[in-house]
């Protein structure tokens, strides 16, 4: 994916404080409220790096980091990334359609949301309540069978990412466009249903369809949660979204 | 054919245990005696923070308790059928020879080294055994449970940090967030169940609940029930050796509470890692080759045209 670059960053929190890490390509910034409420019950983990990255590139100065922000450490003296984290965002990885720039103002936010997938599925939804039989035998009556997923399933958060006190429409800054450059001769299509092997890895509950644990880590509709647990010898780094578990053995210490 | 098998198995049991006299240590409790020994007298290294033993590494059992958690002679195949003299593989696995016969152990079950079944869940157990390849949710990778992740015939590792302690198992990529010193109940039910642990000395105790009674206990069709809670002590007895102890109580399967234990290794050097084994990848053709376009010939053919002939006999 030569070419492309993306800044990634939010609402990730923790029990415990904010994060900031640098990886090759993404910068993550700070972020202001939970998600989950109350102080500290979730941490705000950066998008699309990896733990080994967090780990090397601790000690260097990081790109969005808080003015006299310094890392708690752990025992044995490595920036602490432990404890449980969400990057849930309406920021999505390429730029949606409505989207003309990659950075808006508040305002525009404002609009762009209104026209959010998951707001209108809100609004669609509003009401739906109503579990009478009459209620759902009028819901039913299409015999849609895509409702697996209604809004009280999705867990997509209720902004757009800040990075670098921004705020984002896509993850991809690179090109400005803010679209992956896909080559044609890469684009696949899944019109082929005969058999498992045709369909997509997510579909097959291989991978997450978020690409949950990475790389690159990527939001979605739901599941947006990471546990880090962090040893001397390996960062284990664990996607909530079809339980990926990526096990970083630490190989070097830069500090 | 059930109780031909049974009896078999049962006799082939009976052989493993009979110098065991009746009220006597069966060889798997023998077998414990040196470890629990060890344990008392050695000092595992701290983990981080310099309190508690350190679990960290890739552990695996060396046992044959996967297949089978009581005492078993070899036999032929996890699922027999009646033959001309003796029994023999079933159809399902004959073509396996060799590699799909099952390797003898003195089982992990101590005391007298047989689950205390209530005579309902042991006529289930004996249902599944007969039924083994057809109904064991491992042949179907589903998740395992616990405690039957922690002595499969793949190691897992443990992540521990100086208030975290995570399992995570080859199999599947399965997974145990152990919460430490915590009242919280499960939930939900879950395949991995609801891991709530703490700190006994140097013992690691872990109450297991919340867990779906889907999964069973190894490949012989042992089970556990609706309400199965895993008591586990997990204790470094040397550098290279992590004894497992666990009491699994539930009155509906089991007349009283009873008790595993085993011996876990360490893997080290180029060993001490753990590999992908996505296995929902490689069952797609047993669970899913009769939905198929054009399903291959033999089972998955054979399924998706009886299947059809049902529809047509139902009107469907």
């Amino acid at each position: 994916m030569t070419g492309l670059k993306t800044e990634m960053s939010d609402r990730l929190y923790g029990w415990k404080r904010p994060l900031t890490m640098r990886a090759s390509r993404t910068q993550v910034t700070e972020h202001s409220t939970a998600r989950y409420g109350t102080e500290n019950t979730m941490k705000n983990v950066s998008m699309a790096l990896t733990a080994i990255a967090f780990a090397l590139g601790a000690a260097l100065p990081a790109h969005g980091q808080e003015a006299g922000y310094k890392s708690p450490k752990t025992a044995w003296g490595a920036p602490d990334l432990g404890g449980f984290w969400t990057n849930e965002s309406r920021t999505i990885m390429n730029r949606p359609a409505a989207a003309t720039k990659l950075t808006v103002t508040e305002a525009e936010e404002t609009e762009l949301l209104k026209r959010n997938v998951y707001t209108r599925v809100e609004e669609d939804e509003a009401g739906a309540s109503d579990v009478s039989e009459e209620a759902s035998r009028k819901l039913l009556a299409d015999n849609n069978s895509n409702r697996g997923y209604n809004r009280f399933w999705m867990e997509p958060g209720s902004h757009f990412a800040r990075v670098k006190g921004e705020i984002r429409t896509s993850w991809v800054i690179d090109p400005p466009d803010g679209r992956i450059p896909y080559r044609e001769s890469a684009r696949r299509s899944f019109n082929d249903y005969g058999g498992p092997e045709a369909r997509p890895l997510a579909e097959r509950c291989l991978r997450g369809f978020t690409n949950g644990a990475g790389p690159v880590i990527n939001n979605g509709m739901y599941n947006n949660n990471y546990q880090i647990v962090q040893t001397p010898e390996n960062v284990l780094l664990f996607a909530e979204m079809i339980f990926e578990s990526r096990v970083i053995p630490i190989v070097r210490d830069l500090k | 054919m059930k109780k031909i098998i049974s009896s078999f198995l049962l006799a082939a049991g009976l052989g493993a245990c009979q110098t065991d006299a009746p009220g006597s240590p069966s060889a798997a409790t023998q077998a414990a005696a040196p470890a629990a020994t060890a344990a008392a007298a050695y000092r595992a290294p701290r983990a981080p923070g310099g309190v508690h033993p350190d679990l960290n590494g890739v552990w695996q059992a060396l046992s044959t308790a996967h297949y089978n958690i009581e005492a078993h002679t070899a036999q032929a195949a996890l699922q027999m059928r009646a033959g001309p003299y003796v029994p023999v593989p079933d159809a399902s696995v004959v073509a396996l020879g060799a590699v799909g016969a099952v390797p003898a152990g003195v089982g992990i079950v101590q005391g007298d080294g047989r689950i205390p079944y209530t005579p309902e869940a042991l006529r289930q157990r004996d249902e599944n055994r007969a039924r083994a390849v057809e109904l064991d949710p491992e042949v179907k990778c589903y998740l395992p449970g616990v405690p039957r992740a922690n002595y499969m015939d793949k190691p897992f590792q443990i992540f521990q940090s100086e208030d975290q302690v995570f399992f995570l198992y080859e199999f599947l990529g399965a997974h145990r967030n152990i919460l430490l010193n915590s009242d919280e109940e499960a939930q939900l039910d879950s395949w991995m169940g609801h891991s709530v642990g703490h700190w006994e000395g140097d013992t690691l105790v872990v109450e297991v609940t919340g867990l779906l009674p889907d999964t069973w206990l190894d490949r012989s069709g042992n089970i556990k029930g609706p309400a199965t809670k895993v008591t586990e002590r997990w204790t470094r007895t040397s550098d290279h050796t992590l004894r497992y102890e666990a009491t699994i109580e539930d009155p509906e399967v089991y007349t009283r509470p009873w008790k595993i234990a085993l011996n876990l290794y360490k893997r080290v050097g180029e060993d001490a890692k753990i590999n992908q084994f996505k296995c929902v990848e490689f069952v797609e053709e047993l669970m899913y080759g009769h939905l198929r376009r054009d399903p291959l010939p033999g089972p998955a053919l054979e399924r998706a045209q009886r299947e059809a002939a049902e529809r047509a006999r139902s009107g469907q």
